[in-house]
């Protein structure tokens, strides 16, 4: 019996392994019962999942550039500046 | 009669702009071949127009994850002008404004590299270690937390938005903490959507290889995210 709950349960070293590659790969149905199992009874690998989750999304927003409300415009002094620059890189 | 399929698409950065493909059948000693050819999309590229149209945007880009006016324009100056050097590789396959989107990236991360390098000089930058002494930091021999409460609520939530915007910076300056190896295994698969496959050829490693590094960047970024952002 005891065996056989140690091959059942995964330890938190795989619950996380299998949380964090999950957003790259669909795991097998008895990774995603063992997973889902594994997060319903340990506490911080809940915790680490629910992490996960944030940090996939925020990563995603960086990379894809959302979240750009804000109303910030470059200084014209600037822009004429850049656009100064540009220009003689193109011409020399 | 046997059919095969043939995919041919152009390595190409931008994937996500292929809509348009063609198909070809072709018949050849009693197989018929299908092909499906990615149209090969030419973009025009005007330099002239750069700083009009594209400063503005990639300066609200820039300074949402820099906080600082001086920093972000002399990034958005600097990425026209290294988008201006490298002019000539660039294969015009993808749109200019998304080419000049990934340098500018690229700048920022680089940005966050250096400042970072320079306040604690890699002390506590990762390194690409053996499994015993990395996971060591996190975990017992038998798998479990080495410390139970390490893992606690971070408590943050989409609509948050100041909370979420600072939340960023800490995760961009962790990601610059990560060997370059692993950061691109996160950007590749984000911004050229690439898939796992095409990740393991491009960075020549073996799937179970990859799993490795996503999981211990995973782990990296949450050790880092929690000392840093949620100890504060």
């Amino acid at each position: 019996m005891k065996k056989l709950m140690y091959k059942i349960m995964l330890t938190c070293k795989q619950a996380t392994f299998y949380s964090s590659v999950k957003s790259f790969k669909k795991l097998k149905l008895v990774h995603r019962i063992q997973l889902k199992l594994h997060l319903s009874m340990c506490k911080s690998c809940h915790e680490f999942d629910h992490q996960n989750q944030i940090i996939d999304k925020s990563m995603t927003d960086f990379y894809k550039g959302k979240h750009l409300h804000s109303e910030e415009t470059l200084s014209e002094e600037k822009k004429s500046q850049i656009k100064i620059t540009v220009n003689q890189y193109i011409k020399g | 009669m046997p059919i095969i399929v043939i995919y041919k698409y152009l390595n190409n950065p931008c994937k996500q702009e292929f809509k348009r493909l063609r198909y070809f059948i072709v018949f050849h000693s009693k197989t018929l071949y299908l092909q499906i050819v990615a149209k090969k999309q030419t973009f025009i590229c005007e330099p002239n127009i750069w700083v009009d149209e594209y400063s503005d945007e990639f300066f609200r880009f820039a300074i949402y994850r820099v906080k600082s006016r001086e920093i972000a324009e002399d990034l958005v100056q600097e990425t026209f002008l290294a988008g201006l050097k490298s002019l000539a590789k660039f294969r015009r396959d993808c749109p200019e404004k998304s080419w000049l989107y990934n340098i500018l990236r690229n700048k920022i991360i680089d940005y966050f590299r250096k400042k970072t390098n320079q306040e604690i000089k890699r002390s506590s930058a990762v390194v690409e270690t053996d499994d015993d002494s990395f996971y060591g930091q996190f975990f017992k021999k038998e798998g479990q937390w080495n410390n139970e409460a390490t893992q606690e609520n971070w408590d943050i939530s989409a609509d948050k938005l100041m909370e979420r915007e600072e939340f960023m910076q800490f995760l961009i300056l962790c990601l610059s903490l990560l060997p370059e190896k692993w950061a691109k295994v996160f950007s590749m698969k984000n911004i050229d959507e690439y898939s796992t496959k095409e990740i393991c050829k491009e960075l020549e490693i073996t799937p179970s290889n990859l799993w490795t590094i996503i999981h211990r960047a995973k782990l990296q970024l949450h050790g880092c995210l929690e000392k840093r952002w949620h100890n504060k």
